[in-house]
């Protein structure tokens, strides 16, 4: 019985000074992922992306002689399990700093508990504005969705496509599409003086787009305006295709997902939306997407090109190791939380290159990056234009 | 025009419904039982017609298999799966409990093969809606400012043949009366030299063959499936029923086209988030001044079709 007792106490012992030796021997970084539930789709490729880059970075050495280790939280795209998986990672992994949650809807609820547990959180994908608004410890690697969709609008006008009415078409159930679709659109296209009809939900299982869709048929639009995920936008632009739409369908950054080549078909062409990430803008981009191709292959997921969001988690992971660099982070449990706050503070004046651009930056706690207008002609993503992103304080 | 558009599509969605809500009527009626699996066995056959379509027979046995024959196997598939359930909800209990199981057990566990199936093909598929490609391009009609779409016209002539089939079955066959009889009175067929424990299955096998066809056809209409493609018709399928007349299979007919017509113009006059809002007060509202629907009868499980 003695014996027993000593052994598993010495196996305790051991796993537990293994743990702290782990702890002290990497840099702890947290992922809140969405493997399951509706946004694992465009969320769960994004894995490979931030995957890569540690590989890369420890290949390379690691930062301040540590490797970095990522631990991950699945959300299942639900808000209540995002708040819960920013509680863990920061409590119970005692991680640096915390790459996510993914979304708009997620990172509403669970930007509170980085106030709270006053951790750096950084959303890949959200881009719903305001959301960073009087926080501090809230951050996101994205660009606003109303700044992409006017920068459309823009290229749009020079460009002198036809506009002379517009539908707006939207997914009421999810959060980011709401909001584009019921305020920003409305409101941006008042700006640019496109005379628009009242936004037209659908709801994200709805399966028969008819009655919904009939009506922007009629109105007979140069233009509808869609917000909603890649699979919402393809029922849409078949439904308006199979009542005889003959304009153009436009979107924010929500639906631009390379794989929509092949979700859409023969139906995307002419579709013009924003993207936040180009393969052909610069040989890094052009190699991360290879990579990014190539490593969600291995996983058993089909992509035809990285999204914004994947480049966006690449890049933030390079982001956090320059910042991890810059302060002299060690990843000491003891140091936990001044090291947090160095982090935070790191991020407040860092500039950083990668495959979104070059010299990028924070204005206030959101990130200022380039959009590209793409339209898709013969079956390609063609590049229609290029807005560079705004330089930092830059309220435009 | 635009309101008669939207009735053309609100019998065309309602045409999706009937499939499944006759399903459901047929097992009620003749079993007294409330099949939870059905929307599943709905889903099954578009999934499996879909993955057979797109990877081919499992263990690379073969190439990707065109869509007709890869329908057809997910028919037969979503009959299996019901015969399945037929087996472990039904009667094993029936066998072990005797009448004791009679509502409740059956009911439940027929809600963990739905639940069982369905993580079972979001395990080997995840949760993504999938494109279902079929040789059909450009298929509506188009008159006088009208879009008809032809493949929903086909779905629902076959589901209405399927329904004129069975009820043609029920009623002028030894097979159809002894599914009556089972549903007069299970005791007394027995009595009356009926194997029971035989016709049982029919009914399993018949709703398997429902459901598949219906999802079958959904693949075709919408181009699309999905794990979740149950859910919505499911649902919408049982108010169908309800408001028919439970056991009834001309009701539930009826009760489809009027859910799908309701939730049609609901979308047009109020809007898409209203829809479920008018199905199912309309529903409360029919059932609080006639509780047993359009055509059912008084009693559940009593002296249908």
């Amino acid at each position: 019985m003695k014996l027993t007792t000593l052994l598993a106490t010495a196996c305790v012992a051991s796993l537990t000074w293994a743990g702290v030796a782990a702890a002290q021997d990497t840099l702890k970084l947290g992922h809140i992922t969405v493997r399951s539930g509706p946004l694992k789709g465009p969320g769960e490729p994004s894995i490979a992306a931030v995957d890569i880059a540690v590989e890369e970075i420890n290949a390379a050495g690691g930062v301040n002689g540590k490797m970095i280790e990522i631990v991950r939280f699945d959300s299942a795209s639900d808000p209540k399990q995002a708040s819960l998986a920013a509680r863990t990672l920061a409590q119970d992994e005692g991680v640096l700093a915390i790459l996510g949650p993914f979304s708009t809807g997620e990172a509403a609820v669970a930007f509170n508990v980085a106030e709270r547990e006053k951790i750096v959180m950084m959303s890949n994908a959200s881009s719903a504005p305001g959301l960073t608004d009087g926080k501090e410890w809230a951050w996101r690697i994205t660009e606003d969705e109303g700044k992409q969709f006017a920068r459309l609008l823009t290229t749009l006008t020079e460009m002198d496509v036809p506009r002379a009415s517009a539908e707006i078409v939207y997914v009421s159930d999810e959060r980011i599409a709401n909001v584009v679709g019921t305020a920003l659109y409305p409101a941006l296209m008042d700006a640019f003086k496109i005379p628009h009809g009242e936004p037209v939900a659908i709801t994200y299982k709805s399966f028969d787009l008819a009655p919904q869709l009939a009506p922007v048929v009629q109105a007979a639009p140069d233009l509808v305006a869609v917000a909603g995920l890649p699979e919402n936008a393809a029922k849409t632009i078949r439904e308006l295709k199979r009542q005889g739409f003959e304009g153009r369908m436009i979107g924010s950054q929500i639906f631009s997902d390379p794989n929509i080549l092949e979700l859409f078909g023969d139906l995307a062409e002419g579709t013009t939306f924003m993207a936040g990430f180009h393969k052909d803008a610069s040989p890094e981009a052009t190699g991360f997407n290879e990579k990014f191709i190539a490593a969600n292959a291995e996983r058993g997921i089909r992509k035809l090109g990285a999204h914004h969001t994947d480049a966006q988690s690449y890049d933030a992971i390079y982001l956090f190791a320059k910042v991890f660099e810059e302060q002299g982070i060690t990843g000491d449990p003891a140091n936990l939380e001044a090291e947090r706050l160095a982090i935070r503070e790191g991020l407040k004046t860092v500039t950083f290159s990668g495959v979104l651009g070059q010299n990028l930056c924070f204005s206030g706690n959101d990130a200022e990056l380039p959009g590209y207008v793409i339209t898709i002609e013969n079956g390609e993503w063609t590049l229609m234009d290029t807005h560079p992103a705004d330089s930092c304080g830059d309220a435009s | 025009m635009l309101i008669v558009q939207q009735i053309l599509n609100g019998i065309m969605l309602g045409g999706i419904y009937v499939g499944v809500a006759v399903a459901f009527t047929l097992t009620i009626g003749i079993l007294n039982f409330l099949n939870f699996t059905i929307p599943v066995l709905f889903m099954l056959s578009g999934m499996i017609g879909w993955s057979l379509s797109f990877y081919g027979l499992p263990f690379g046995l073969s190439e990707p298999l065109g869509w007709l024959p890869s329908l057809g196997i997910g028919i037969i598939c979503a009959i299996l799966a019901s015969l399945v359930v037929e087996r472990f909800t039904y009667r094993y209990f029936k066998a072990k409990h005797g009448d004791a199981t009679e509502h409740a057990i059956p009911l439940v566990s027929s809600l963990g093969f739905l639940l069982i199936f369905e993580y079972m093909v979001l395990i080997a598929h995840g949760s993504d809606p999938r494109g279902f490609h079929t040789p059909f391009g450009d298929l509506d009609l188009r008159f006088a400012g009208l879009v008809i779409s032809i493949p929903q016209i086909l779905s629902l002539v076959v589901s209405l043949a399927i329904v004129a089939g069975l009820s043609m079955l029920l009623r002028r066959t030894q097979l159809g009366r002894a599914l009556r009889a089972t549903a007069e009175n299970p005791d007394a067929a027995v009595l009356m030299g009926i194997e029971v424990n035989r016709i049982v299955p029919v009914v399993f096998v018949l709703t398997g063959l429902l459901c598949g066809l219906a999802g079958a056809l959904f693949a075709v209409n919408y181009g699309e499936v999905s794990p979740y493609m149950g859910d919505q018709v499911g649902t919408k399928a049982i108010a169908g029923m309800v408001i028919g007349g439970l056991g009834s299979v001309w009701g539930a007919i009826a009760g489809g086209l009027i859910v799908g017509l309701t939730e049609t113009l609901s979308i047009h006059f109020f809007g898409a988030t209203s829809a479920q809002i008018t199905v199912w007060g309309l529903l409360l509202v029919l059932l609080l001044f006639r509780p047993k629907g359009l055509f059912g009868h008084n009693a559940i499980g009593k002296g249908k079709f």
